[in-house]
């Protein structure tokens, strides 16, 4: 049945969305930046797994973990080199907005000129696939389903239960407050970055399988991950990962009537709706950035 | 004398805290109001509800026989309610006389024909700084008319902010603990205006301060506020007598404040 | 000769696009990503009723700018008066769908195959004809569009708007209505993208979806801010370096260069830096 195809289908496009989703709001709650660039530490990693795979050979079980540390590695760089220098400034977020916009563009563009606009795909022949039923299943949607059935949780456990966790969230609530007990922000800036940056890594690595990589592949990702965000109201990681397989199904089974060039403007349509009639998300978070 | 602002069992919680409980409480017209307590007691959280950044969940604000519970923040303004914040927040970038010329409401705000009617804007721009010139000569900040905000002392920056306040000509400016941070002349000077303010300028004041001798000496009444609700209400003589109740509350903590 | 005057048209036309996004950036803090599409709305508006509705180019380019203007405001209605990082989500994603809306709304954009034939603007039965005549009309409307920019800085507007930006609590508190404020900034902003987006209709005579896409919202910012915001030597300067500076590439030979991406990672590397090291950029007045 077509309908359950679709719904299956994004289910596993809506793992991707809540995983790079999650990854960016553990960002901006934790550091208040609007990180952008997040889909291009994205792409990174898409061509870090084809460089790991392809050219250096390696075997799969090396070359998918080794790609999601080079991810958060990556990320964690983009903070020491452009936002680190913007904060000893004292760079309002507008700043860092501009700047983020600058880093999208530059690793855009290096991308292209490095591997070339075409999309490399880095699986000879199709994907391994089993029927149930009248549904195809194929690998990545079983990969994403078991990703984000586990992920999920463990971040979650992470965030409350171990000190690094629990420092993370304290400076999410009150940065000021965080660093006057003693917190080191930027150490911890570090590792939010990383691990922002590692979640997105898992879900390139997923997508790069199917779908190959190219320079923008971040960009469509990165746009339905920031309306999850907003979905899922802006401040609650959960929420993020509810909005973005919220998004990934609503967007997939759209195609059941609309042709898949519509897809953007359905994605921009949720988006205004919420902002004009429920901005604070689903489940009713705003972060509240300006203290009056 | 009536009271110009009344806040009748007012409450707002955020999550799960009570910020405000059932206050209530009046600020009279040509009179300061103190609104005193420990820290956290919800006192710029009240503040922040009558001026509008906040909503309340329940209870009344009427302000000249109105409602203003339902109003946005700029509509209250407008009303004749102006505020301070407890940080100065100065433009930094405009100077000093720029500052209190931003409030000024041009008539009809038509930023399209103010381009193209030319020398009219002239007229009304002349106009707006001869305003803001006297109000600058009320607050005694004249002579620092074209320096920078940024340039500015503390002190001089506080004065700032007071004077663009005074720009709509409103009925009651709410200060947010306007000595914190001054030095003992200049909170001196600032009782001076606060003074003039109220008998020449015939304005109410409604104040949020730590400090007791200020609250004292020049306060017509004084509200107790702790943990959200008000615990007590009377001119500075009445509170003095209680003064236990006072102790209890601020003592410890005043005490140890190095005001 | 002819190209000379034809960079002199496009920093003319990029001026004028980055004075008007200066007037809500740098002026009134609106971090504005919808610009560039604003920009093709209003050369779509132009060819498409110049070509297709058969409309004097006067009229066009008035429709253009209303209609833009227009919607502008709708879409400002609801996304100004959240806070900054919604309304920059909100036209980032605008950006988005206007480029699918023009590729996909074939009976009034043609496509992606774009609007040929644009007529010249034209008084009675006087026609521009030659280059030099069309460079000279591009700068009339490039020089009325600074006046008014000009003018708008000199007049107690500005510190209003400096005001919403340095601190909008604060301008709320003095009684300003900042929403409303920023809607019609926003909408007059787009309106003068919608300008420019005639000049670049009836100068170049050929509008396709391809002007208007991120990385010329991108370029504008980099114009915007290596020239230096709240500026309008700066509006001039910033498009002056960014066009003139890749044509050098020309010269150091560009053969099997991807000139297009190497230029993109200069526009951004030049935004990091300039954030770094000189947020005021060449001309600006105010830190970013």
């Amino acid at each position: 049945m077509l309908l359950l195809q679709l719904f299956i289908n994004g289910l596993a496009s809506g793992a991707i969305y809540a995983l790079t989703a999650v990854g960016f709001a553990l960002i901006y709650n934790g550091t208040r930046i609007f990180h952008i660039a997040h889909g291009a530490v994205f792409t990174f990693g898409g061509y870090a797994l084809y460089l790991f795979a392809l050219p250096l050979g390696l075997p799969w079980i090396v070359a998918l973990p080794a790609a999601v540390i080079a991810t958060a590695a990556f990320g964690a760089l983009m903070d020491t080199l452009v936002y680190r220098p913007l904060r000893k400034r004292g760079t309002g977020p507008a700043g860092m907005f501009i700047a983020s916009i600058g880093a999208l563009t530059f690793a855009q563009a290096m991308y292209s000129l490095v591997f070339g606009t075409d999309t490399l795909n880095l699986r000879k022949g199709g994907l391994p696939t089993f029927d149930v039923g009248e549904v195809t299943v194929t690998a990545v949607h079983v990969i994403a389903a078991l990703v984000a059935l586990i992920v999920f949780p463990v971040l979650q456990l992470f965030l409350t239960r171990t000190r690094w966790g629990r420092a993370i969230r304290a400076l999410a609530d009150n940065p000021r407050l965080a660093v006057v007990r003693g917190i080191d922000a930027e150490r911890l800036y570090i590792v939010i970055f990383a691990l922002g940056s590692a979640l997105a890594g898992l879900a390139v690595v997923i997508i790069a399988f199917d779908l190959g990589v190219r320079p923008d592949m971040g960009f469509s990702v990165m746009f339905v991950a920031l309306v999850a965000v907003i979905v899922g109201g802006v401040g609650y990681l959960p929420g993020a990962a509810a909005g973005g397989f919220l998004l990934g199904i609503t967007q997939s089974l759209s195609l059941w009537q609309l042709s898949g060039r519509w897809q953007d403007v359905v994605v921009f349509g949720a988006l205004l709706a919420f902002l004009v009639f429920r901005p604070q998300g689903i489940f009713g978070h705003m972060l509240v950035t300006r203290r009056v | 004398m009536e009271a110009i602002l009344q806040v009748e069992e007012i409450s707002q919680s955020f999550g799960g805290l009570r910020a405000v409980d059932k206050a209530s409480f009046s600020a009279n017209d040509t009179e300061i109001t103190s609104l005193i307590g420990p820290n956290g007691a919800g006192k710029t959280t009240i503040f922040n509800i009558i001026s509008g950044f906040l909503p309340c969940e329940s209870g009344k604000i009427v302000f000249r026989g109105q409602s203003i519970r339902e109003l946005k923040p700029f509509e209250v303004a407008r009303r004749g309610i102006a505020r301070t914040f407890q940080d100065p927040r100065v433009f930094a970038d405009m100077t000093v006389l720029e500052n209190v010329v931003v409030g000024i409401r041009q008539k009809g705000e038509r930023p399209l024909w103010a381009l193209v009617r030319g020398s009219r804007v002239n007229a009304e721009w002349r106009r707006a700084r001869e305003r803001s010139e006297a109000i600058l000569s009320t607050v005694g900040l004249i002579d620092r008319a074209k320096d920078l905000a940024r340039d500015l002392s503390f002190g001089e920056q506080r004065f700032l902010s007071i004077a663009r306040s005074l720009v709509g000509d409103p009925a009651i400016i709410m200060m947010d603990e306007p000595t914190v941070g001054l030095d003992r002349g200049t909170s001196a000077k600032l009782l001076e205006l606060m003074t003039r303010l109220v008998e020449v300028e015939r304005k109410a004041l409604l104040v949020i301060e730590h400090n007791m001798d200020v609250v004292m000496s020049v306060s017509a009444k004084v509200v107790l506020l702790v943990q959200g609700a008000v615990v007590a209400s009377g001119t500075p003589a009445e509170i003095r007598q209680n003064r236990s109740m006072v102790d209890a509350y601020l003592g410890r903590r005043h005490a140890a404040a190095s005001h | 000769m002819d190209y000379t005057l034809h960079l002199i048209v496009l920093v003319l036309i990029y001026a004028s696009l980055v004075v008007s996004l200066d007037l809500l950036i740098g002026h009134t803090g609106i971090l504005s990503f919808a610009h560039a599409a604003f920009y093709g709305i209003g050369a779509y508006a132009t060819a498409s009723l110049t070509v297709y509705g058969g409309w004097d180019w006067f009229s066009a380019m008035v429709a253009a700018v209303v209609i833009t203007a227009a919607i502008a405001a709708l879409v400002g209605i609801p996304t100004l008066r959240l806070g900054g990082d919604y309304f920059i989500l909100a036209m980032f994603g605008f950006q988005l769908i206007v480029i699918t809306l023009i590729l996909n709304l074939e009976p009034i954009t043609n496509g992606p195959f774009g609007i040929r034939n644009v007529p010249r603007p034209s008084i009675g039965s006087f026609q521009v004809q030659s280059g030099f005549g069309m460079a000279l009309f591009v700068a009339a409307v490039t020089g009325i569009v600074f006046w008014v920019h000009w003018r708008f800085a000199r007049s107690p507007m500005k510190a209003m708007l400096h005001a919403i930006r340095d601190d909008e609590t604060v301008a709320m508190a003095l009684g300003i209505d900042v929403v409303r404020t920023k809607i019609v900034v926003f909408a007059i902003g787009a309106g003068f993208a919608a300008l420019s987006g005639s000049l670049m209709a009836f100068y170049f005579r050929y509008v396709t979806a391809n002007s208007f896409v991120l990385s010329t919202i991108i370029l504008l910012w980099a114009m915007l801010f290596v020239g230096g915001s709240c500026s309008i030597a700066g509006a001039i300067a910033g498009p002056a370096i960014l066009v003139l500076f890749p044509e050098l590439f020309r010269f150091v030979g560009g053969e099997g260069l991807d000139i297009p991406n190497i230029q993109e990672a200069l526009y951004g590397l030049l935004l990091i830096l300039v954030m770094i090291f000189r947020p005021q950029g060449l001309a600006g007045r105010r830190a970013g």
